[in-house]
């Protein structure tokens, strides 16, 4: 199965940024260092950052969609400004910013990698960690009056399996007449509250079953499907 | 020279702040004004509003307020008014009551009203207002996608008992339409990086209950109406929906 991955949110695109910042700054303080004549350095960030401009082409390389630059655009105009003046001196921070580009593609593609890595898109643990603010909402008035409680959730929880989304097939039965659940929603209830793990930075909408034994998971990087042994909710019994 | 600059700095903070401090400031909100009040400012700002009577000022937040009102001809208005620098201003008026939403906070879905004033010719008889998000199943690229449909309903309103009235969103749907904006954005186009566009699908609508004696007759909601308006505020039109369009087996 080919891997697929997300633009990393959270702690993993601070902590990225950061890198990137803090390597592209060693660059430009090392090359300052050595100008025997240092002009002011607020010039050589501007140039820096002119440096970054670059004509480059977004693909998609494991499922996430990356920047690679091939002409160095930014440079060439810095070039054209300065190139009877002071080029000489601003020429290496110039490249600098550009080199930045490629910094910013393999942190990308790694950070990408430990994101999946750290929070397992395939486990209902990544998207469910804290239910203590946890609600559900009946949001199709097929859904029967269920009550959300928190032992039984986790409970349940723990006992289940990653099931394929048939998500053509739910739709046709719920809106072809005279099938199984024609005008019924199969996941009336939303799962209000939740938070996902800490530092992954998802936010998704969660929704559940209707008989309780299915937890879907969707946000824009994917959907994902839960099914637990056990119902997830309480209905009361009448007797 | 110092003292130069630094009176020059003074004046250009004095400024701004007086700029910031009149853009922001409001005052603490008074009691609202009179129905008498009330009439003779709509009538100033809006000609042919010739108001007979104010139905009621219901008051929707400390800021906020809501006045119905019938004119002389029998057409059912609806004005808005907020509490700004000191005074309740009307931001608008329609002579024209369909349901709208009037969102007093964008992004507080607590804050967001249903408002309407509107008994059209006694052929409807109540209605009930929806949350609707279509369901929606999708496979691309081996990878598959659901997404349920939602369907919520307010309470049934009575027309005939009451032709006006100024309801919040229910807590439930507030609860939805927040979990909602903050996977998707509050309802601007938002285009991400990648390709896939967070666009919240959630929508509102109203259906109608027809009046049986009159229910043959066609019912067109098209009225000319006249609309005084001199602040942005955010109101949303509620579309009309056909029971075909809804889920409600019985």
């Amino acid at each position: 199965m080919p891997v697929q991955l997300v633009m990393p949110s959270g702690v993993i695109s601070i902590a990225a940024m950061l890198i990137n910042w803090s390597v592209i700054l060693f660059f430009v303080f090392r090359q300052f260092g050595r100008l025997e004549h240092k002009p002011a350095i607020w010039k050589v960030f501007f140039v820096t950052i002119a440096g970054l401009f670059s004509f480059s082409i977004d693909f998609a390389m494991f499922g996430m969609m990356v920047k690679l630059s091939l002409l160095p655009i930014g440079v060439w105009i810095v070039y054209a400004f300065l190139k009877n003046r002071s080029w000489g001196t601003y020429r290496i921070f110039a490249w600098i910013g550009f080199g930045a580009n490629f910094l910013f593609l393999v942190t990308t593609l790694l950070s990408g990698f430990l994101h999946n890595t750290v929070y397992p898109k395939d486990e209902v643990a990544t998207y469910v960690a804290d239910v203590s603010q946890a609600d559900i909402v009946r949001i199709h008035p097929s859904a029967a009056f269920a009550a959300f409680d928190k032992e039984v959730f986790e409970t349940s929880l723990q006992h289940g399996f990653n099931d394929t989304i048939l998500g053509l097939d739910w739709h046709y039965e719920s809106k072809v007449e005279g099938q199984s659940m024609y005008q019924k929603e199969r996941f009336p209830y939303a799962l209000t509250g939740v938070k996902a793990r800490w530092g992954s930075g998802l936010v998704s909408s969660l929704y559940i079953q209707s008989d309780g034994k299915g937890l879907l998971v969707t946000n824009n990087a994917g959907h994902y499907y839960y099914r637990s042994e056990r119902p997830l909710l309480v209905w009361e019994t009448k007797e | 020279m110092m003292k130069k600059r630094l009176l020059i700095t003074a004046i250009i903070f004095f400024v701004i702040a007086a700029n910031y401090l009149y853009q922001n400031v409001d005052g603490s909100p008074g009691k609202l004004p009179s129905r008498e009040h009330a009439v003779k400012v709509i009538n100033e700002v809006l000609d042919q509003a010739d108001v007979r009577e104010v139905m009621e000022m219901i008051q929707l937040d400390s800021h906020h307020a809501f006045v119905p009102f019938v004119s002389m001809s029998g057409q059912l208005g609806m004005s808005y008014w907020v509490w700004e620098k000191f005074k309740w201003r009307v931001g608008r008026v329609d002579m024209n009551g369909s349901p709208h939403i009037w969102k007093l906070d964008k992004r507080d879905p607590s804050k967001h009203y249903f408002v309407w004033h509107y008994n059209p010719e006694g052929i409807i008889s109540g209605l009930t207002y929806y949350l609707i998000r279509e369901r929606n199943a999708r496979s691309i690229g081996g990878n598959n996608f659901y997404t349920p449909r939602i369907q919520m309903e307010s309470p049934f309103l009575n027309l005939e008992e009451k032709p006006y009235g100024a309801l919040p969103f229910p807590e439930e749907w507030a609860s939805i339409v927040r979990e909602d904006m903050s996977v998707n954005g509050s309802g601007q186009r938002d285009v991400s990086l990648f390709g896939g566009s967070k666009v919240s699908m959630l929508h509102v609508g109203l259906l109608p209950q027809y009046n049986e004696k009159k229910a043959a007759e066609h019912f067109s909601s098209s009225s000319h109406s006249y609309t005084y308006s001199n602040k942005y505020l955010d109101l949303e039109f509620v579309w009309i929906l056909n029971q075909s369009e809804l889920e409600l087996a019985e």
